[in-house]
């Protein structure tokens, strides 16, 4: 007996998710640099640059991802003391 | 209050002597944030400034997804949290004649909670008074300032890097 197969046309995979990391006035550029090097591996430069984006245009998009990979970068850079936030791109 | 100086590396690990109002500073302060911490699970951000600040928000523009992370994660970072606060002063009552010695992982956890103290202390005095004081809560936050500051150029300073 063949069943009958609906497609949802609607169906899509979900957006993917931003970790933003906010300007603050008290965290130290030396710092945020430290923990975008030593979390996310980033090389020297990468880490500065977007160290430097987040105190100049006040935040940058530092990973994206799952929600399940951007959720646990956002643990950690809470757990940091780092203003971050996520959001679903689109 | 006398201060002494920097962190230094040496021998694999990373050193500061603390003179006894030092330690007792950062005692006080440290005691402080865990307690605040430790009464994560029972109150809202919102109705604690200093817990907003260092449990935030995950995603303002969406309720849901802010409160399925927080339910998630709330509880383990706040206790994280009063751990690393808990550990500066269990490290500082250990030291023999105030010497600390970390090792790198010691030091990140340090690095932390010392952010987390002036995260705390800006949130409570209001980092624009902070700036503008020379009050005795203003030189507390600008050594804790510059003591965490010292704590990143020290792990930094490592020979492979």
């Amino acid at each position: 007996m063949l069943e009958e197969i609906r497609l949802d046309e609607d169906l899509r995979l979900g957006e993917p998710w931003t970790l933003l990391v906010w300007d603050d006035p008290v965290n130290l550029m030396t710092y945020v640099t430290f923990v975008f090097t030593s979390y996310f591996g980033f090389p020297r430069s990468k880490a500065e640059h977007l160290m430097l984006q987040v105190h100049t245009e006040g935040k940058a998009a530092v990973a994206s991802g799952s929600r399940e990979e951007v959720e646990r970068h956002l643990e950690a850079m809470h757990g940091y003391g780092l203003q971050a936030t996520m959001q679903q791109a689109g | 209050m006398k201060v002494l100086g920097e962190f230094t590396r040496r021998d694999g690990a990373i050193h500061r002597r603390f003179t006894r109002s030092e330690r007792k500073m950062i005692a006080n302060l440290a005691g402080g944030l865990a307690e605040t911490l430790d009464q994560a699970g029972e109150l809202d951000s919102y109705e604690d400034p200093v817990l907003l600040r260092l449990l935030p928000v995950a995603a303002p523009d969406d309720p849901d997804a802010s409160a399925e992370f927080a339910s998630a994660t709330r509880e383990r970072l706040a206790g994280g949290k009063a751990e690393g606060a808990r550990r500066l002063v269990a490290d500082l009552e250990a030291a023999p004649d105030g010497r600390v010695r970390l090792d790198d992982d010691e030091a990140v956890v340090w690095l932390k909670a010392l952010g987390d103290l002036r995260l705390a202390l800006a949130e409570r005095v209001g980092f624009e008074s902070l700036q503008a004081s020379h009050g005795p809560q203003a030189v507390i936050y600008g050594w804790l300032t510059w003591l965490q500051g010292s704590l990143v150029e020290a792990l930094e300073d490592r020979p492979d890097a």
